[in-house]
């Protein structure tokens, strides 16, 4: 981890979505975020936050289920959850990832790393510090996600 | 998790523990204003002096109205800067022996910082991104918190600080010190605006000496004493209104931290919240007492700053003059 990642702390589920809202916010388009964390630590949390930020009023629901869900927004949401999930290769995840006009969050995402070889992203890591006090880390990993990062720095919404 | 936090950055020697962060068991502060009164200002050497009688005394004090012991502290949080010198140090060196006889983490937290924490205190539903403004006799500073233990000045005075310019003025009127109080006192027998002139310099910055000099000035006429406590004390707080509001516009910021000193002034709680329905935004006051230097505010924000990993060692210094963190 170098000197370009972001720090974020949230001390209740409502801070932790305003985090995602700054994302989504910024966000242009053809982002890939793997969020990291317990159960419990808040990933829909900020998924929420992040579908605000693209202005969708959806209700966001866990996709555990049903794997990955879809919501049309100024960027369209791809919420995909691999808690469940062993082969993803089969999931055509790759195809999400590269439509310009859409943005992808994927819970337990860092496994995604490995099975695809993957260059960019944007690496969420929610931790546990107690009650409800989380630490929320933005790790960037290639130059467009290190400008991400700038932008968030200095956002204006 | 008990906190015990001191301040003795300026003229008062403050202690305090809380519970938790919010829960305040207990926050003593022991004004020196009488010795200073006599100076119409701080004395650098006599506080340190004061600091150092009083320090143990209160910390004593401070246990026993939490009704905990010393071994019952889990960390000690402390002022280490900005401030005067010799009167930090004496807090800081305490908190050091503290931790090192108790085997405790300490906290070295800035003032600044605990002035922003001093809202939070108070209101746990306010977090960031939100706008504060510090006005104190030292400072007078907008700064944008975008997230926890970041903060970014947009503007500060060029001059004197608000809390010094009631000072100065109270001064000239010969009402007494501290300034703040005894002008808001003098101002409701006032009935004249004057209409002051209101600097009002680019961005985001602040400037009260021409005030100051405008008073002065009005002074030598034969004019209503108590209009002219009203007439200062309403462009003061129409320029910090004004600039803090149009900030919180420009950067889409629908909260407000008002903390300091100077947000004890009743108009000034008053204008903000007329002012701040028009603008939409939420404004968030320390409760009057609470808006001066206290220690309670150093404990939240060391409970916090505990809580996000952060430790000082042996090595940290006390300073005078030290900007808001960035972390």
């Amino acid at each position: 981890m170098d000197n370009t990642y972001i720090t974020f702390y949230s001390r209740a589920p409502q801070e932790t979505e305003e985090i995602g809202n700054i994302i989504g916010r910024i966000s242009e388009g053809k982002e890939l975020l793997l969020l990291q964390g317990d159960l419990g630590a808040g990933k829909t949390v900020l998924v929420k936050g992040i579908a605000k930020g693209l202005g969708i009023n959806a209700q966001i629901v866990s996709p555990t289920f049903v794997i990955i869900k879809n919501y049309p927004g100024r960027l369209t949401l791809n919420h995909i959850d691999l808690y469940r999930i062993n082969s993803i290769e089969e999931l055509g995840i790759e195809e999400y990832i590269d439509d310009d006009s859409s943005i992808t969050v994927v819970e337990w995402g860092e496994k995604l790393i490995n099975i695809l070889n993957l260059k960019e992203y944007l690496l969420v890591k929610i931790d546990i510090i107690e009650d409800s006090f989380r630490k929320i880390t933005l790790i960037p990993k290639g130059e467009r996600y290190i400008r991400l990062i700038e932008r968030i720095k200095e956002w204006q919404i | 998790m008990y906190i015990l936090a001191i301040d003795t950055s300026c003229d008062d020697t403050s202690v305090a523990i809380l519970k938790d962060g919010h829960n305040i068991l207990s926050n003593l502060v022991s004004s020196q204003h009488d010795i200073h009164k006599r100076f119409g200002g701080v004395v650098p050497e006599l506080a340190s002096r004061r600091h150092l009688e009083n320090i143990i005394p209160m910390i004593k004090l401070a246990l026993k109205e939490a009704k905990i012991e010393e071994k019952d502290i889990d960390v000690i949080g402390v002022t280490y800067g900005p401030g005067l010198i010799g009167s930090l140090l004496v807090g800081l060196m305490t908190a050091k022996g503290l931790a090192y006889s108790l085997k405790k983490p300490f906290i070295g937290i800035n003032h600044m910082e605990g002035h922003i924490f001093g809202a939070i205190l108070e209101h746990k539903e306010l977090y960031p991104p939100f706008m504060a403004l510090v006005v104190s006799g030292g400072h007078t500073d907008l700064v944008l918190v975008r997230r926890y233990f970041s903060y970014e000045v947009i503007g500060s005075t060029r001059d004197d600080a608000a809390g010094e310019a009631f000072d100065k003025v109270a001064r000239l009127l010969d009402i007494g010190y501290p300034g703040g109080p005894a002008i808001e006192r003098f101002a409701k027998l006032g009935k004249i605006d004057y209409n002051l002139p209101r600097a009002i310099p680019e961005g985001y910055d602040f400037s009260f000496s021409g005030l100051k000099t405008a008073v002065s000035k009005l002074l030598r006429e034969d004019i209503d004493l108590p209009s002219v406590a009203y007439s200062f004390q309403e462009a003061v707080v129409d320029v910090l209104v004004n600039k803090s509001l149009k900030a919180c516009a420009n950067y889409n910021i629908s909260k407000l931290a008002i903390s300091g000193g100077v947000a004890a002034n009743k108009r000034l709680r008053e204008r903000f919240l007329e002012e701040a329905l028009k603008y939409d935004v939420k404004t968030y006051f320390p409760s009057i007492s609470m808006c001066t230097d206290n220690a309670s505010m150093i404990a939240c924000a060391t409970y916090y700053r505990y809580l996000a990993g952060y430790r000082s060692d042996f090595t940290l210094n006390a300073e005078s003059y030290c900007s808001y963190p960035n972390g």
